[in-house]
């Protein structure tokens, strides 16, 4: 838990930030080339509100610096590299130092600490592979708590209630489209939520509404907690819930959190809604300065009656962008026309793609109108379609995918 | 040798079908074979018409992705072991039927199957070698 008080805590951001500007402009030309667009240097900072005299980093510039042009230390310096789908034809590729390393996990543990994960459990984790660099970090800093951790992989629902059930999990890991799968799964395999040894639900990767905890908490005889973090810059647990369940901690000591206006890009006056804007305050080998994450949120004012002085966020449902967060897993318009032209060799001149429940699965769903140059008198081309395309997508973002031929005259119809 | 098929894109909804034929009855066209291939999403229509350009005009302008494609018509005997003789032939000369599909009218005494070959040229080769009568488009349509 981080008690510093507010100054103390400024004075190590300030001192965090400058050291993560210095290093970012010395040694990534991207950084470097935008700061002197401004007429910037880092030592034009000389507090943290400054932040706001620098640009913004978006998702297409992790893209664009594939896969190494954003790093900050040279690679032998790096111990992992992680790989994420993006919003460009490139994933975004991500490294960490040793230090970096210890820093995340240590982040995390605090959190899962915080959610009352202690040496006694057993901690199971259930993540698509979409989140796989999330389940790495949850896995290692549980067992630096010294959790009994079952880590991901992906079983059926069957599999997994069976390992819930049998192996006596007392934590379980997960996203919400995940979890509300597997309380119906229960229901029907006649399992009882209470005979389980499950007390704790720690939710990722989407924003969640209050009657859907009410409902899953009932259902499955848990407490629910809330993490929010970046998949593109694995880091389950940038911001998490302490036992007020008011809002979310933001590890403040190792990330600087504003709420811009995402149409100026002007920060909002205190506790208006807006988009979550980070940077990073220790990460050496991959600092992200003011990134734009697409999330909606606020800040919560009151100070939190657990004690803790972080400031805490309020994670609100929607995005300011156009991704689309599937399971967890956010998938970029962009990213997806992409791996179409891949499979198909163009992009169909009329398409749609959404976000699509079917029953508690949450899924990406892609129609394709087929036009003179899709159709083909013979229904094994036509399917052949439907298995590229959806193969390449599910492959490339780690999601479930369903892909439908529509007719074109229905385009801007349904 | 060949015949002219229109195939329409359809997807899987009540009373499509319908509104394809309605258009092509409006349009005075008659149909003289029909074949429907589906899975549980969408489905291609097939259609050996008297008259595909109206037909294909016309659907094409109600909307609906329209394709010709080259197919052969063949006499079959009409008497147990007729297509299967067929078949035979075309399996021993390595000839691959992507799909076929019988058309109304008889031919004489023999029946006519519609055949869609991926090889055409190669395909008739074989057939009129071993005597099977394949049917010009312009008799087809106006039987």
């Amino acid at each position: 838990m981080s008690n510093l008080d507010p100054e103390e805590r400024k004075q190590l951001q300030l001192e965090r930030l400058q050291s993560t500007l210095n290093r970012a402009f010395r040694n990534v030309p991207f950084h470097r080339n935008r700061l002197q667009e401004k007429g910037l240097e880092p030592s034009c900072i000389g507090s943290v509100d400054d932040l706001a005299l620098l640009p913004f980093m978006e998702r297409k510039h992790l893209g664009e610096h594939y896969p190494y042009g954003l790093f900050a230390v040279p690679l032998r310096d790096i111990v992992r590299i992680h790989s994420a789908p993006g919003t460009t034809s490139n994933p975004t590729v991500s490294g960490y130092t040793r230090q970096d390393m210890l820093f995340w996990r240590q982040m995390t543990a605090n959190a899962l600490e915080i959610s009352g994960v202690t040496s006694q459990d057993i901690l199971q984790i259930n993540l698509d592979f979409g989140l796989a660099n999330w389940g790495r970090d949850y896995k290692d800093s549980a067992e630096i708590i010294g959790a009994g951790v079952i880590p991901s992989t992906t079983l059926s629902l069957d599999k997994q209630l069976m390992v819930l059930r049998d192996y006596k999990t007392s934590v379980l890991i997960t996203t919400p489209s995940m979890a509300s799968e597997l309380a119906d799964h229960m229901l029907k395999s006649e399992v009882n939520p209470a005979k389980l040894s499950l007390t704790t639900l720690i939710l990722v990767g989407e924003h969640v509404d209050h009657s859907f905890r009410e409902l899953i908490e009932k259902q499955l005889h848990v407490k629910t907690w809330l993490h929010y973090g970046l998949s593109e810059v694995p880091g389950p647990a940038i911001a998490f819930e302490c036992s007020e369940h008011v809002g979310l901690h933001v590890n403040e000591e190792y990330f600087l959190a504003e709420i811009i206006d995402p149409q100026n890009g002007r920060v909002v006056g205190a506790g208006r809604a807006g988009e979550l804007v980070l940077t990073t305050l220790t990460t050496r080998a991959f600092p992200l300065i003011r990134f734009r994450t697409g999330d909606r949120a606020r800040f919560v004012r009151e100070i939190c009656p657990c004690g803790q002085s972080l400031s805490r966020i309020e994670w609100l449902g929607r995005r300011t962008d156009d991704m689309l967060n599937i399971r967890g897993v956010k998938v970029h318009q962009q990213q997806i026309l992409l791996q179409i032209k891949r499979a198909l060799g163009f992009v169909p001149d009329h398409y749609h793609i959404s976000k699509q429940q079917q029953g508690l699965k949450n899924l990406l769903e892609v129609w394709i109108f087929v036009d003179d140059t899709l159709f083909s008198d013979e229904i094994k081309a036509l399917e052949s379609v439907v298995k590229r395309v959806g193969s390449i997508l599910h492959e490339n973002l780690g999601v479930p995918v369903t892909i439908r031929l529509k007719e074109k005259d229905s385009f801007g119809r349904e | 040798m060949r015949v002219e098929q229109i195939s329409i894109f359809l997807e899987n909804k009540a009373g499509r079908l319908a509104e394809v034929t309605t258009i092509i009855a409006e349009a005075g066209i008659n149909i003289r074979a029909l074949a429907l291939a589906d899975t549980s999403d969408f489905g291609v229509l097939r259609l050996i018409v008297n008259d595909n350009q109206k037909a294909e005009e016309t659907l094409k302008n109600h909307g609906f992705t329209v394709g010709t494609t080259e197919v052969i018509a063949v006499e079959v005997p009409d008497q147990p072991g007729g297509l299967q003789n067929i078949l035979a032939i075309l399996h021993k000369a390595g000839a691959n039927v992507e799909y076929m599909y019988a058309f109304v009218q008889q031919s004489g005494n023999n029946a006519v199957m519609i055949f869609r070959f991926d090889h055409i040229d190669a395909a008739v080769k074989i057939l009129e070698e071993n005597s099977v009568v394949v049917i010009d488009g312009n008799r087809l349509y106006s039987m």
